[in-house]
């Protein structure tokens, strides 16, 4: 073999490791993070009764807050803090429930941590756009305050008119402030799904006692940090 | 004369604070308390805000806007009325308080139910005895309309209503109902005298009221208990309803009492037609009880010729201009477009 060919070749195998290197640059920089909503495991649609047991349920209406998204190291230090990071999660809108994050970030052992609902300062500090827009239904008019989880539809269980449940979780001044921080581990992967069975939640209220939470309050705290530890990833 | 009057104009005009054109109040005054960086005022958002202020088009069924319970005339209350009356003339629970002076204001309604300005005119849009609508809807009319387009391009550079425009646009137009120049301010500065009546009823105001109607705006806007027997067909605990704490139960905002000759009936269930009721519920009328503000715990004291002098001092907290202001009254152009 001539010099020429020992070039050609080690030109070959530089291109093929720049192709290799070249290949996880080329990957998109952005990851995902979904929320991902299911009924007895499988994925929750709106307005279909289930049943379980003897009872029955039905979802009209699933909106919730998530905002300050962060991702934390394995020592739970942060290692990003998301701008602006409020998301209104419609189940009804099916582009609203995945956020964007650096993908370089979603590492197996590290962590992703973000409130369900929205901030007191933000509940004092008058009018907001984009997802925050009082228009989104997700804004108390009678008394000032986000609407952190919306959650309504029907039950047998439930002995209320028609037999719907309404759970409006808010509240915002001390001692009712119903928003929650979940911190969840991270797979490593590009698109990191975070689930909640909904079944799990309504069979736990007693729905029978309690079909609804319309304002700020223990129950809106206290269903609030059960919505929050059903997370899960 | 006419020199005398120039002199007057110049001394008003130096005793005013203007940092801003849009939005003036005498030095002497505290600072605002609402947060104009974000929503600075500009013409165009103000005019946008008082043509929403003055449009029925507010209520679902196109009959009721925000001056029919907060009309300029009347220091932007409703008179004649104890409890207002909105949509399908309905009657609501509770007298509609005088806006003015509201940038001095953290808190919003009888009970602070509101915390913020530009979220307070959520409440009667969507209430059903008020204008039984909604953010949304307005904001889908709004969307619709030709004249508001043109009004949002010039308020925001495009055209799209927005919840949040309309709610800060309407903030200011609201943040200019300022009220500071009554024969009171006159007085203040100097370039204007009490009669010997008004000055006995001032002394006696400072005695008596100050502590809760707290000058120069004549409201301290803290929460307070000041005795009123709770009316049974209304069962009206005020504060507590929003924080649950025992300890708010009759407690309700302290009204500002400038242009109180204009904002009759008085007190939030506007029991009160008249001063002289007023003060007769302060001499004699009060129900002691744990909560009640500790400046009312002891009795107050007043004859016939004090009373009518204190009543001499409240109206000269009445500001003429300020009621019959062209610049707070309805737009020309008001319905009628498209």
């Amino acid at each position: 073999m001539r010099s020429g060919c020992t070039r050609r070749t080690l030109c070959c195998i530089a291109f093929a490791l720049l192709l290799s290197k070249g290949a996880i640059i080329a990957q998109p920089d952005n990851g995902k993070v979904t929320f991902s909503f299911l009924f007895d495991r499988a994925p929750l649609k709106l307005d279909s009764m289930y049943r379980i047991g003897n009872d029955s349920f039905r979802v009209s209406t699933l909106k919730l807050y998530i905002s300050a998204l962060r991702v934390l190291d394995r020592a739970k230090r942060t290692l990003y803090t998301e701008q602006e990071s409020f998301h209104l999660i419609d189940l009804s809108d099916p582009n609203s429930n995945t956020l964007v994050v650096p993908a370089a970030l979603l590492q197996r052992g590290a962590w992703i941590s973000f409130c369900l609902g929205v901030d007191s300062v933000t509940n004092v500090s008058g009018a907001m756009g984009g997802d925050l827009d009082p228009t989104k239904g997700m804004y108390w008019t009678w008394q000032s305050g986000y609407i952190n989880v919306k959650l309504e539809g029907s039950s047998s269980r439930c002995h209320s008119r028609k037999h719907e449940f309404q759970f409006h979780l808010g509240g915002y001044a001390a001692p009712f402030n119903a928003m929650q921080v979940v911190m969840l581990p991270l797979g490593g992967t590009a698109h990191e799904d975070i689930r909640l069975d909904v079944s799990a939640l309504l069979q736990e209220i007693d729905l029978a006692a309690q079909p609804n939470i319309l304002s700020p309050g223990t129950p809106a705290v206290e269903l609030s940090a059960r919505v929050a530890q059903l997370f899960y990833h | 004369m006419r020199y005398l009057g120039f002199l007057l104009l110049t001394v008003l005009a130096l005793a005013f604070r203007t940092e801003d054109p849009l939005f003036s109040y005498p030095k002497q005054w505290p600072k605002p308390v609402y947060a104009f960086r974000n929503n600075p005022l500009t013409a165009q958002k103000i005019a946008l805000g008082r043509a929403l202020f003055y449009d029925p088009r507010l209520s679902h069924n196109n009959s009721i806007s925000c001056a029919s319970c907060h009309s300029p005339y009347s220091a932007f209350t409703h008179v004649d009325h104890a409890l207002s009356h909105g949509i399908n003339d309905s009657i609501g629970t509770r007298n509609s308080p005088a806006l003015m002076n509201l940038a001095w204001q953290s808190s919003f309604m009888w009970d602070g139910a509101v915390n913020h300005l530009d979220v307070q005119a959520l409440a009667p849009l969507a209430h059903p005895k008020e204008m039984g609508s909604s953010i949304a809807e307005l904001v889908a009319r709004l969307r619709a309309s030709a004249h508001y387009r043109h009004l949002f391009a010039a308020a925001y550079g495009d055209s799209i209503a927005t919840g949040e425009r309309t709610l800060k646009a309407l903030s200011q137009f609201m943040l200019t109902l300022v009220s500071a120049n009554a024969k009171y301010d006159r007085v203040q500065l100097g370039t204007d005298q009490f009669t010997a009546q008004e000055q006995n009823g001032y002394r006696l105001f400072k005695t008596h009221c100050n502590a809760c109607h707290t000058e120069p705006l004549f409201s301290n806007y803290k929460f307070a208990d000041n005795g009123l027997p709770p009316d049974p067909t209304l069962n009206d605990y005020g504060r507590l309803r929003v924080t649950l704490n025992p300890t708010d139960s009759f407690k309700f905002k302290t009204p500002t009492l400038r242009n109180v000759e204009y904002s009759y009936p008085y007190m939030h269930d506007g029991r009160f037609a008249k001063l002289a009721q007023v003060i007769d519920h302060y001499t004699r009328g009060i129900r002691p009880r744990g909560s009640l503000a500790t400046p009312l715990r002891s009795p107050i004291v007043l004859s016939s010729n004090d009373k009518v002098d204190l009543i001499a001092f409240l109206l000269t907290l009445s500001d003429r201009e300020f009621v019959f202001d062209k610049r707070l009254g309805p737009p020309e152009s008001v319905v009628g477009e498209r």
